[in-house]
């Protein structure tokens, strides 16, 4: 029998996470609102390939990426490749905060790849949204993290997630 | 005489940090491996006084490798540095022979305290 985690538990849990590790390893404090994503856009994204398969990915204004990446490094000058990889690196802690939630909601252990990073957004082959958070940074910064799901399988299930008769996420 | 840090990280970022927090102080980074099997085959050339171990890693994980590393070094002094800090995952790495585990986010207090406990165990 899965454990299930109704919708508004996991955004609550993904939205908790996002701010608290954005505001202590990249100083930005986010909050919840509808900002437009303006401007040129980047993508850092993860696939869960074990104890769920989903995928999640941040969609943000490039200056958040940089100003994340400055604080990192703390220096002003940074080039492309510093912000990939920081914003990897920083992403790749919002998902391990996430992973070990998940864990303590379901005694389920959860991996995820290595993050990717590519221009403007980005969203994996054969997946849907399940949810999307919008956000603002304090300096006003667009950004949007989106939970996407396997599309339906014919037989109605998603691929190793599964949902109970009202709609809610199974972790099994 | 410096004690001597091995980073296996496929981050720069990471590498970046870690070096960072260890300038002016007695450890130093002699080599940083991308990857696991990297990390195995550099091990024996190097012989770092200490390894800094990621787990989320392309081809083999921090896990394989660490264990891999014990195996051919039982003495290897190996401390895991990931975010995946849940009871499953510490109690596994442990269970391999890694000497301890640090969450990230992590400041320079808690690498440092960590190694100089790490490194003072017989």
């Amino acid at each position: 029998m899965g454990t299930i985690v109704s919708r508004a538990e996991l955004e609550n849990m993904f939205d908790e996470t996002l701010q608290e590790v954005t505001r202590r390893v990249g100083g930005i404090h986010l909050r919840q609102g509808d900002a437009p994503l303006e401007g040129e856009l980047y993508t850092v994204y993860v696939k869960f390939d074990r104890g769920v398969q989903s995928s999640l990915c941040l969609c943000a204004e490039k200056s958040m990426f940089l100003r994340l990446t400055r604080f990192m490094m703390r220096r002003e000058e940074v080039t492309h490749q510093d912000m990939e990889d920081f914003s990897k690196e920083y992403f790749n802690v919002v998902c391990g905060h996430i992973a070990a939630k998940l864990f303590e909601a379901t005694q389920k252990a959860y991996r995820f790849s290595v993050p990717g990073f590519c221009s403007g957004r980005y969203q994996p082959e054969e997946h849907k949204e399940y949810f999307a958070l919008s956000y603002a940074g304090d300096q006003n910064e667009g950004a949007r993290l989106v939970h996407l799901v396997p599309v339906e399988t014919p037989g109605g299930d998603w691929a190793g997630l599964r949902t109970d008769q009202t709609g809610e996420l199974v972790l099994d | 005489m410096g004690k001597r840090i091995m980073i296996v990280d496929d981050s720069r970022a990471l590498a970046f940090q870690v070096s960072g927090l260890l300038e002016d102080t007695d450890y130093e980074v002699v080599a940083c491996c991308q990857t696991g099997e990297d990390a195995i085959a550099e091990y024996e050339s190097i012989q770092p006084d200490l390894v800094t171990m990621d787990i989320i890693m392309p081809g083999m994980d921090g896990l394989e490798t660490a264990h891999a590393i014990l195996e051919e070094h039982p003495g290897a002094k190996i401390v895991m540095i990931s975010s995946l800090a849940y009871d499953e995952t510490v109690h596994e790495a442990s269970k391999i022979g890694a000497k301890a585990f640090v969450c990230k986010p992590f400041d320079r207090d808690d690498l440092i305290n960590t190694l100089e406990r790490v490194l003072n165990e017989p």
